[in-house]
C-alpha cells in the first residue's frame, strides 16, 4: 500500500468526524418549513395546461382573422362564382387602431408648433437689429445687377413676361424686399459681413445671432462656465451634509438648463467647446440627481466622472481664457 | 404508497404528503447541510430552505433521478450559496475586527492532526470540498455526485483526487502520522 493510499484511508476514516452532525431537530425544522411554505403553497398553481390553452388561442385567433377578411374587388363579375373570392386578411395597422387618434392629433399639433416657432425665430433673427450692431441698407445699383436671389434681372424679366401677372408680382415683391432688406453686421466686425444681403446678393445664414463663444459676445458663456467651475469646486470639497447636498443638487439643476441652451446654440459647433459642454452636462446631471438619500457610491461616481474627464480643469481654463 | 406515488399526489395538489416526504429525507438533508455549514443554526436554515424549494419546485422534478439525489442537489446548492453569503458578511466582520484590534488572523499552530485535517478541508476550494464531503464523508458515488453537482463522473473523480492531494500537501508536516 502506497503512502497516498494510506493517506486516503486515513482521510476517509477521520473525515467521518468532519462537521459531524448532531441529532436532527426534525420537528423544529418542520415548523420552519411550514411557516415558509405558507406563502408559497397558498393557491399553488398547478401545471399549466399548455396544449389545451394553445388550442383555444389558435381557434380564437382563426375566428377573429376570418371576421376581419375583406373581399378584394367588391362586385362580382358576371359568371364569377362566390365560392372562391380573393380574400385577404386585414390586420389593423397601428395608425388605424382605436385610441391612436389622440396621439396623431398631439403629434400634428407639436409639428405645427415647431414649424411655426422655427419660422418666427428665423424671421426675428434676420430682421431685428441688435443693440450695438451696425445696420445699413443694401445699395441699389443703377446698372444691371444680380438680384438678391443670384438670378440676373434679365432672366427675371423674362420670367415675368412668360408667367402670369400674379406670379410676376410675387417675384417682384420678393426681389424688392430682399433688395431693401437691412444688412446687419456684428459690432466690431473684423471682416466682411458674411450673411444677409451684401451688394445686392443674399447670403445664406443667420444675419444676427448672439454667439456666446464668440470673442465679441463671449460674456454669457464665460460667466456660465465660471459658475459651473465654482459649482464643481464646491462639489469637490463638499463635506456631505444633507443641506449642502440639497443645495448642490439644486444648483446643478439650474446650471443644467443653461448648459443645454448653450449646447443647442450654433456657437458650440467648435468640437472642443461642444465636448466641454457635453461633459459638463453629464456631470451636472449626476450632481442634480444626488441628494441626501443618494447612496455613497453615486457621489463617488459623480466625483470620479468629473475627475476622469478633467471637467473642472477644462472649465477653469475656458472661463479664464474668456475673461482675458 | 411508494415515493413516486407520493410525489405524483403532491404534484396533483395534495399538500398533505409533504410531511411524509420531509420525514423520509430530512435526516440525510440535515446531515449534508451540517457537513457543509458546520453550524447548527446554519444547517437548520439550509435544511428548511432546501425543503421549501423542493416543495415549491416539485413540478420540475421529472423522476429521471431519485428524489433523494434531486433533493441532495438542492441542499448542496442552497448550502454552497448560503455559505458564500455568510463568508462575505463574516469576512467583512473579521477584517473590521483585525483593523480595530490589530491582531493577526493566523492562530497558533494546532498540533492535533485531526484538527489540522478539518481546517485543511475547510480551506479546500468550494467545488473540491463539495466533492470530497459528498464522496469521502457522506459516501455518495461519483455518479450521484455528478447528478447533484451537475458535472461529469470523470470531473468528480479528478476533483476528488485534487482535493486529496491538496489535503496531503497541507498536512505534510504530519507526514507518516496517518500511517499509524
Amino acid at each position: 500500500m502506497s503512502d497516498f493510499d494510506r493517506f486516503v484511508e486515513f482521510v476517509r476514516r477521520e473525515g467521518a468526524g468532519y462537521n459531524a452532525p448532531p441529532e436532527v431537530p426534525g420537528e423544529a425544522m418542520w415548523r420552519g418549513v411550514e411557516a415558509r411554505l405558507v406563502g408559497h403553497l397558498y393557491h399553488v398553481p398547478p401545471v399549466a395546461p399548455r396544449e389545451e390553452m394553445w388550442g383555444v388561442i389558435e381557434a380564437e385567433w382563426a375566428s377573429r382573422e376570418s371576421a376581419a377578411v375583406i373581399e378584394i374587388g367588391g362586385r362580382r363579375q358576371p359568371g364569377q362564382s362566390r365560392a372562391s373570392p380573393r380574400r385577404w386578411p386585414v390586420r389593423p395597422r397601428w395608425w388605424t387602431r382605436r385610441g391612436n387618434a389622440a396621439g396623431w392629433a398631439t403629434a400634428l399639433t407639436a409639428a405645427a408648433s415647431l414649424v411655426l416657432g422655427l419660422a418666427l425665430g428665423r424671421s426675428t433673427q434676420t430682421t431685428q437689429p441688435v443693440e450695438g450692431t451696425g445696420v445699413h441698407s443694401a445699395p441699389t445699383p443703377a446698372s444691371e445687377p444680380e438680384t438678391a436671389l443670384n438670378v440676373p434681372a434679365a432672366e427675371l424679366q423674362a420670367t415675368r413676361s412668360g408667367e402670369s401677372p400674379e406670379l410676376s408680382n410675387q417675384v417682384a415683391t420678393v426681389t424688392d424686399v430682399v433688395r431693401t432688406a437691412p444688412v446687419v453686421e456684428p459690432s466690431g466686425t473684423r471682416g466682411e459681413p458674411n450673411v444677409g444681403v451684401v451688394d445686392g446678393t443674399y447670403r445664406e445664414g443667420p444675419a444676427v445671432l448672439p454667439d456666446p463663444f464668440d470673442t465679441d459676445d463671449h460674456y454669457p458663456a464665460t460667466q456660465h462656465l465660471g459658475r459651473a467651475a465654482t459649482l464643481l469646486t464646491a462639489f469637490r470639497i463638499d463635506q456631505g451634509t444633507p443641506a449642502s447636498q440639497q443645495d448642490l443638487a439644486r444648483w446643478a439643476r439650474e446650471l443644467l438648463g443653461d448648459t443645454r441652451v448653450f449646447l443647442d446654440m450654433p456657437a458650440s459647433r467648435s468640437p472642443q467647446q461642444h465636448a466641454l459642454l457635453e461633459d459638463l452636462e453629464l456631470v451636472l446631471i449626476q450632481i442634480a440627481r444626488l441628494g441626501p438619500e443618494a447612496p455613497g457610491f453615486e457621489w463617488q461616481l459623480a466625483r470620479e466622472s468629473m475627475e476622469w474627464q478633467g471637467t473642472l480643469m477644462r472649465l477653469r481654463v475656458a472661463s479664464d481664457l474668456g475673461e482675458t | 404508497m411508494t415515493e413516486a406515488q407520493l410525489i405524483q399526489r403532491f404534484k396533483d395538489g395534495d399538500q398533505t404528503v409533504a410531511r411524509s416526504l420531509y420525514d423520509s429525507h430530512v435526516d440525510r438533508v440535515f446531515r449534508l447541510c451540517y457537513r457543509f455549514a458546520g453550524e447548527y443554526d446554519l444547517a437548520q436554515d439550509f435544511t428548511q430552505e432546501t425543503f421549501v424549494r423542493a416543495f415549491t419546485k416539485i413540478g420540475t422534478f421529472r423522476g429521471e433521478a431519485k428524489f433523494g439525489t434531486w433533493i441532495a442537489a438542492i441542499a448542496t446548492t442552497v448550502s454552497l450559496n448560503g455559505l458564500r453569503k455568510v463568508k462575505r458578511s463574516r469576512g467583512r466582520e473579521i477584517a473590521l475586527d483585525d483593523h480595530i484590534c490589530g491582531r493577526s488572523t493566523v492562530s497558533a499552530v494546532e498540533p492535533d492532526l485531526r484538527a489540522d485535517l478539518y481546517r485543511a478541508i475547510d480551506r479546500l476550494p468550494e467545488r473540491s470540498r463539495a466533492v470530497f464531503v459528498l464522496h469521502d464523508v457522506e459516501g455518495y458515488t461519483h455518479q450521484e455526485i455528478g447528478e447533484i453537482l451537475g458535472i461529469k463522473t470523470g470531473t468528480s473523480k479528478s476533483q476528488l483526487f485534487r482535493a486529496r492531494r491538496r489535503l496531503r500537501d497541507d498536512l505534510a508536516v504530519h507526514a507518516g502520522e496517518w500511517a499509524s
